[in-house]
């Protein structure tokens, strides 16, 4: 359980810190929405698959 | 949009809800509180409704309730971005928010309707002494998906809406028919284990409520493998929904 809470918030930082950093550059990018929707979904399926296994 | 706009959208989604009336922000204790109550007491004491192969005093009780909770706010989500822009029509006359960050404001708002009959929910569990699984740490993410699924699709029929206002009868319909089409008044094991496959091939909510079922039950693991395909559909819906309003965008502000 510990496993999950850990690993779950570092998979689901990721995105966080990178739009944090990366917002601008992004932003700049054609269709800079689904490019965040991708990463959080990316983030989103590791953490169900790290549910799977720790919980 | 800022986060603080959302927020105040949110806030202000909210307030309207309960707007005039006596008890105010109450009512969004009062209205779980009721359904649990109807659920425990009518169909658990009255009419002594069991599951199949529960034992358990409160188990039908315990089994609708962990359907119903994220089944409403799903609902209101796919119901109110529908409506969106053509409700909102005042505010995005007057000031160039963006269109497709603008349903946010709903998902923020159902999801504290949600957690407030979860945390309800759980002083239930509580007195009838049913502890959830471990996967309740996930429950977080599975109800991220389920409003993920709920905005994309919300937001294509949002743009529909604004050209054919019939789009807001026909989600009514769509969301009534989508109840009965998922296991949350009904238990799976009605349907052979190959139907329910089907099922939830062919209706991505099943993986979902069955997911919160089976956390709340304690008798079974959520699908994860289902529930990452559903992840990934509603993401695709997003992204559709994402695609059509910036095609559209122009035209939806034209026209309302």
């Amino acid at each position: 359980m510990l496993n999950f809470l850990i690993f779950a918030l570092l998979i689901n930082a990721m995105p966080a810190v990178l739009f944090g950093v990366l917002r601008d550059r992004v932003a700049g990018w054609p269709m800079p929405g689904l490019w965040w929707l991708s990463l959080g979904t990316l983030a989103l399926v590791l953490t169900l698959a790290l549910a799977k296994h720790s919980l | 949009m800022t986060p603080a706009l959302i927020w105040s959208f949110a806030r202000q989604e909210l307030v309207d809800r309960y707007a005039g009336s006596a008890l105010g922000f109450l009512w969004a204790f009062l209205q779980p509180l009721v359904m649990m109550f109807i659920f425990v007491v009518i169909f658990g004491q009255l009419m002594g409704a069991r599951l199949p192969g529960v034992g358990m005093a409160h188990g039908y009780s315990i089994y609708l309730v962990s359907g119903m909770l994220p089944w409403l706010a799903f609902s209101n989500t796919l119901a109110r971005t529908a409506t969106v822009f053509v409700d909102k029509k005042n505010v995005l006359s007057k000031v160039g928010l963006s269109l497709t960050v603008l349903p946010i404001f709903i998902v923020v708002a159902e999801t504290a309707t949600f957690g407030i009959g979860m945390l309800l929910f759980a002083v239930f569990l509580l007195f009838a002494q049913q502890a959830p699984s471990a996967d309740v740490l996930a429950l977080p993410w599975i109800f991220l998906v389920q409003q993920m699924l709920a905005m994309g699709l919300g937001m294509i029929l949002g743009v529909l809406n604004v050209f054919l206002r019939d789009v807001r009868e026909f989600c009514n319909v769509l969301v009534q028919l989508w109840f009965w089409a998922t296991p949350i008044v009904w238990a799976p094991q009605i349907m052979s284990p190959e139907q329910f496959s089907w099922l939830k091939m062919l209706n991505p909510l099943a993986s979902v409520m069955s997911g919160y079922q089976a956390i709340f039950m304690g008798n079974a693991r959520p699908d994860y493998d289902s529930l990452a395909l559903v992840a990934v559909g509603a993401a695709v819906a997003l992204a559709l929904g994402y695609l059509f309003i910036k095609r559209m965008e122009k035209d939806i502000r034209d026209l309302i």
